[in-house]
């Protein structure tokens, strides 16, 4: 007998560090754990309903194929970091051109790097200078020498 | 890693097009391939089962050793791991040869807070000796409250010890274990690793669904009708609602062995009174929107405590708060509402 949660968060899903913010309808599903073991679980349909409102800065502007993407959710990292994520697809090619805020610059690290927000590695990263072919996005938005955003984009590619 | 079983969830999702949430969640498929463990073994499936799970591990090597045999103490970390006990919050049970630093500790103060071993009568548990198989048969029928039934027999012959006599009847009333021969059981003999997950495996398969409608909650019984239905330790937490009331009428799923309650599928409540609402929120992930508390309905889901709530309408300026009145650990995931 294990205790298993009965929709989809678990060990693996992100663990949460501070208030949420929905730009899509979406489920959110959570699960309560003390001591490794589950002791309960919550599930909440949300309904967005000023879906075009939300307001991104610092974050760029993602164009998928030319048409504008909106993102999913944002939220506060362990470090104080504001993260926004959004999930994209496309038909056989996804060029990805993401136009930064004002006075950002947009730092690209591998899709699957995990960054340390207290000891950045810029070292390992590039600088965004135009468009992206068919890859997700694992970013750091800087301001004024500061970090402020970290910015993720899943890419699903179908192909016929 | 994490971020790529997040992508690919959502890859499935989108892919699919569908409308409203997962519909439920597929395993992935598991193949261990042991150098020393064949699908001819009687104990394949059992292995497969339990390290798939994470409950018992195999070696580096890529090999199980199915006939090294086990200490007391890897058995009660494995038994511990099947009941999905907390091995972190208990109490020292004073085991002159356990340590709080023993890595069996926490599995053996477990076990001992369940109720379901006890150690030596000179104080020790002795964790690395091998356990027998009179020892297994003891535990086994503890932990998964199986009890023989007034007649049942067994073929062997080599019972002689009468401490262990009913719960080895017990055993092989649920088919957990079949002796080592067909006339004996050889209780002194050390089990093996082999052997264990099977006697784990059998006994949770032991095990059959029963829909419960409570009649009332006396201490650790279930009252349905004219059956009852004994409440396991580890599971009181969830029949221990200030409001017995709460329960009256209440339709329980679970998985039974004899009389006695082995798992929680799902209770689903009728009216629960405030206090136990407030209780229940104490161990779940707790949503605020705007600083509100939305009503939702409670429920048991898979051994805990859950809550559903309906649609809610949110603004995107509006933050969405979790929090745990138990400071536990909260875990999320969203998956979007895609309309094809």
């Amino acid at each position: 007998m294990r205790s298993e949660p009965s929709y989809y968060a678990n060990l693996n899903s992100p663990v949460y560090n501070g208030p949420i913010k929905l730009y899509h309808d979406s489920y959110l599903h959570a699960v309560a754990l003390k001591n490794g073991i589950i002791i309960g679980e919550m599930l909440v349909e949300l309904d967005v309903v000023d879906d075009e409102a939300a307001n991104l800065d610092p974050f760029p502007v993602l164009k998928v194929n030319g048409e504008e993407a909106k993102p999913h959710y944002s939220y506060v990292n362990a470090n104080g970091i504001s993260i926004i994520e959004q999930f994209v697809s496309a038909y056989e090619k996804a060029t990805l051109e993401l136009i930064p805020g004002e006075g950002t610059t947009i730092y690209l690290f591998e899709p699957y790097q995990d960054i340390r927000f207290d000891k950045i590695d810029f070292d390992s990263a590039t600088q965004y200078t135009g468009p992206i072919e068919n890859s997700d996005i694992n970013a750091v938005i800087v301001r004024d020498g500061k970090v402020v955003g970290h910015y993720i984009v899943w890419v699903g590619i179908y192909l016929d | 890693m994490k971020r790529k079983i997040r992508n690919v969830f959502l890859a499935l999702f989108v892919a699919g097009g569908i409308a409203g949430i997962y519909p439920s969640v597929s395993h992935a498929i598991s193949i261990f391939f042991f150098n020393d463990v064949r699908p001819s073994d009687y104990f394949y499936d059992a292995v497969n089962d339990l390290v798939e799970r994470e409950i018992i591990h195999g070696y580096e090597d890529n090999t199980f050793r199915p006939y090294q045999p086990v200490t007391r103490g890897q058995a009660a970390k494995i038994l511990a791991n099947v009941l999905n006990l907390d091995k972190q919050d208990v109490e020292d049970p004073g085991f002159k040869d356990v340590s709080k630093s023993n890595e069996y500790y926490g599995a053996i103060a477990a076990l001992v807070k369940e109720g379901i071993i006890h150690g030596y009568p000179d104080g020790t548990f002795r964790p690395n000796e091998p356990i027998q198989r009179n020892h297994m048969a003891k535990i086994i029928a503890r932990a998964f409250n199986i009890k023989a039934s007034p007649g049942t027999k067994t073929p062997f012959t080599d019972l002689t010890n009468k401490e262990y006599v009913d719960y080895i009847r017990a055993l092989y009333e649920y088919k957990i274990t079949t002796g080592t021969t067909p006339t004996t059981f050889s209780g002194t003999d050390s089990v093996k690793r082999g052997q264990m997950v099977v006697f784990v495996y059998r006994a949770e398969n032991a095990a059959t669904d029963a829909t419960i409608n409570i009649s009332e909650i006396n201490g650790d019984t279930i009252i349905a009708g004219n059956k009852e239905y004994q409440i396991p330790r580890r599971l009181q937490t969830l029949f221990g609602l200030s409001g017995k009331e709460s329960f009256k009428g209440a339709t329980v799923k679970a998985k039974v062995i004899g009389g006695s309650i082995y798992s929680i599928t799902s209770i689903e409540f009728g009216d629960l009174e405030e206090a136990d609402k407030h209780a229940i929120d104490k161990q779940l992930p707790v949503l605020e929107i705007n600083g509100k508390r939305p009503n939702g309905k409670y429920s048991v889901k898979n051994n805990h405590f859950a809550v559903q709530y309906g649609k809610i309408s949110v603004s995107s300026q509006d933050p969405i708060t979790l929090f745990s009145d138990q400071g536990a650990v909260i875990h999320y995931i969203l998956s979007y509402i895609v309309i094809s």
